[in-house]
């Protein structure tokens, strides 16, 4: 077990380390090293930061269900709900913070803000939810969850997690050069897709934690919290696959090439297989049969996140299509898997700690 | 205060590119960036063809998607209608790039000026390397520095920012014109203050109908076209049933 334990560390280190020469390179030698261009512009890392960004959301959600709105049930994960939300904060922090080409002059987001800027408004909801969620994981590892901090905390991170995926899908949905993004169908995308991200990755982490630790017993008040939030995943997915049913009909009813192609919308398929494995309460109540849901789920929509961000920037635009053909290809240099293998590593990194020293296994509050 | 505009005639427009090598070297531009770039495209099918050339740059838009966008408003407005860019407040995010549907904002993915920092001498002995060239000269990135670029804005941009065209801002500010259109030899640009009914700019959007590019999503662009040169002709005809 020890000697599992510290190879466990010494991976997720190496995926530091990897990260770390990646961030010295593209410091030195600057962002040519991703396979971007101008015209694909925003590759695999704005794709990783998206995942992390609205799984944070999620999660922050999800805690607010035991903080804010009183749901007992959930009271024992709130600790691990709120670290985890932190710890995919950092690793979204982490994507974006190497994907910018002058990280040294990110002090101009306070110093000279634009608040029409939806990157603006997006950067200041994240800094402060990642305040509001340290304090709040704070308050509950001294046991405090009725004192006026603990609650504000509770709402300032619970309006954070709404509006912050709403945010980041204007990001996209207001930009009028580009059909593909431009309208209200991705805000509310981004929203639904955070609270299916932080229940599918809360059903994963709590179901691998229990196959770790085999502390799979009978009925437990986890194996309950687990349940639920299982069977909430799987309404949520029936949600998004509805929600991607609609843009799919509503992009086919237009004539309009950039509009109505690219976006891969097969691969929202893939999320049926989630669904159908959640739906039997047989196969929900098997932690094999949470994780390969959970998996699926959170896979499939990294791969929709590429798909969406690339499917808007394939077509050159004005004089940069000058000797290019009319649809670009992409695929992610080396470098830009090593940014997301860092933020993956600091994400697990920190929960691996934080289980032995922080003390998140679920528990009566 | 003067509204800056720019009227490009493309009768008169030759496709000879000077604007854009004049632009290259009165703003220090490296290679792979364009602030002045055209677009061409060749329709039809032999021998029914038909060549055409429209040179871009910014479109110093009224409602600047860039400006809108930009978090740290590195991109803004002048009061005299040009959008500028201050490449110390960038932090390259690139959603200026993102957002602008013009395609005339670039990114230095890497340091700029990289060929002229190369230390090989072409032939051994005979000729100097680049570096040693820029040395040489004094220049700054490439011995053909322009120092009054930097009169209003960084001479070289550096890696990790954005940058595109400023209407020459620095020679505006001297009241000389920008140097596309101080170097075009057809007087195809004409540049001037769009306020002023008696400018030369005025008059010609007066009398020629013009077009901009992409006007029906709103961004008022500041970058006018008139007329179009075409030298084919063909016999009068109803066209048959």
């Amino acid at each position: 077990m020890k000697a599992g334990y510290f190879s466990w560390l010494g991976i997720l280190c190496a995926g530091i380390a990897a990260g770390l020469y990646t961030a010295v390179r593209l410091f030195s030698e600057g962002h040519v090293l991703f396979n971007a261009n101008d015209v694909v512009i925003w590759t695999l890392p704005i794709g990783s930061y998206v995942f992390f960004a609205l799984t944070s959301s999620g999660l922050g959600l999800l805690s607010a269900l035991p903080l804010l709105f009183g749901v007992e049930k959930y009271l024992p994960a709130a600790k691990r709900i709120v670290f985890l939300a932190i710890a995919s904060l950092l690793a979204a922090f982490i994507s974006i913070g190497l994907e910018l080409g002058s990280l040294e002059h990110i002090y101009y987001i306070f110093l000279s803000p634009n608040m029409s800027s939806p990157i603006q408004i997006m950067g200041l909801i994240y800094s402060a939810e990642l305040i509001f969620l340290l304090i709040k994981f704070w308050r509950i590892h001294k046991n405090d969850l009725r004192s006026a901090l603990s609650k504000v905390c509770g709402l300032g991170s619970f309006v954070c997690a709404l509006f912050g995926p709403l945010v980041l899908g204007s990001v996209f949905g207001i930009t009028e050069a580009r059909p593909t993004f431009f309208g209200s169908f991705l805000p509310v995308l981004c929203l639904l897709i955070a609270v299916v991200s932080g229940l599918a990755a809360f059903v994963l982490y709590n179901s691998l934690y229990r196959l770790l630790a085999q502390t799979a017993s009978p009925r437990t008040e986890e194996e309950d919290i687990l349940e639920d939030a299982s069977l909430k995943l799987c309404f949520t997915l029936f949600l998004a696959l509805l929600f991607y049913a609609l843009w799919g009909v509503y992009r086919s009813a237009t004539t309009l090439p950039d509009f109505a192609t690219e976006l891969n919308f097969s691969l929202a398929l893939v999320l049926i297989i989630p669904f159908g494995i959640l739906i039997s309460r047989g196969v929900r109540t098997s932690g094999w049969g949470r994780i390969i849901a959970s998996v699926i789920t959170l896979a499939a929509f990294f791969g929709l996140h590429m798909s969406v961000i690339l499917a808007g920037q394939v077509r050159p635009m004005g004089p940069k299509a000058e000797g290019l053909p009319g649809v670009l290809s992409y695929t992610p240099s080396l470098w830009e898997y090593l940014v997301v293998a860092m933020s993956l590593s600091v994400l697990l990194l920190a929960a691996t700690l934080a289980e032995r020293y922080l003390n998140l296994t679920p528990k009566t509050a | 205060m003067p509204r800056y505009a720019m009227v490009i005639d493309l009768q008169r427009c030759v496709g000879c590119g000077a604007c854009s090598i004049a632009c290259r070297n009165e703003n220090n531009v490296p290679e792979g960036i364009y602030w002045s770039n055209k677009i061409t495209e060749t329709a039809g099918k032999f021998p029914n063809i038909r060549y055409h050339y429209l040179p871009t740059l910014c479109n110093h838009c009224q409602n600047a998607p860039c400006v809108r966008g930009c978090p740290t408003r590195a991109m803004h407005k002048l009061a005299n209608g040009i959008t500028m860019h201050d490449p110390r407040k960038c932090i390259g995010c690139k959603y200026c790039m993102f957002n602008c549907p013009y395609g005339v904002i670039y990114f230095n993915w890497e340091n700029p000026h990289k060929f002229w920092r190369d230390g090989q001498e072409l032939i051994k002995g005979c000729t100097s390397s680049p570096a040693a060239e820029v040395e040489k000269t004094g220049g700054q990135g490439t011995p053909y520095y322009n120092p009054s670029r930097a009169e209003t804005s960084e001479g070289v941009r550096q890696k990790g920012v954005v940058e595109k065209c400023t209407f020459c801002d620095h020679r505006v500010k001297k009241e000389e014109l920008p140097y596309c259109v101080e170097a075009c030899p057809a007087n195809a640009r004409i540049f001037g203050d769009i306020s002023d009914p008696k400018s030369e700019i005025s008059k010609l959007l007066g009398k020629y109908r013009p077009f901009r590019l992409r006007e029906n999503i709103g961004t008022e662009p500041h970058v006018f076209y008139i007329r179009d040169y075409n030298p084919a002709h063909y016999e009068a005809t109803k066209g048959e049933a």
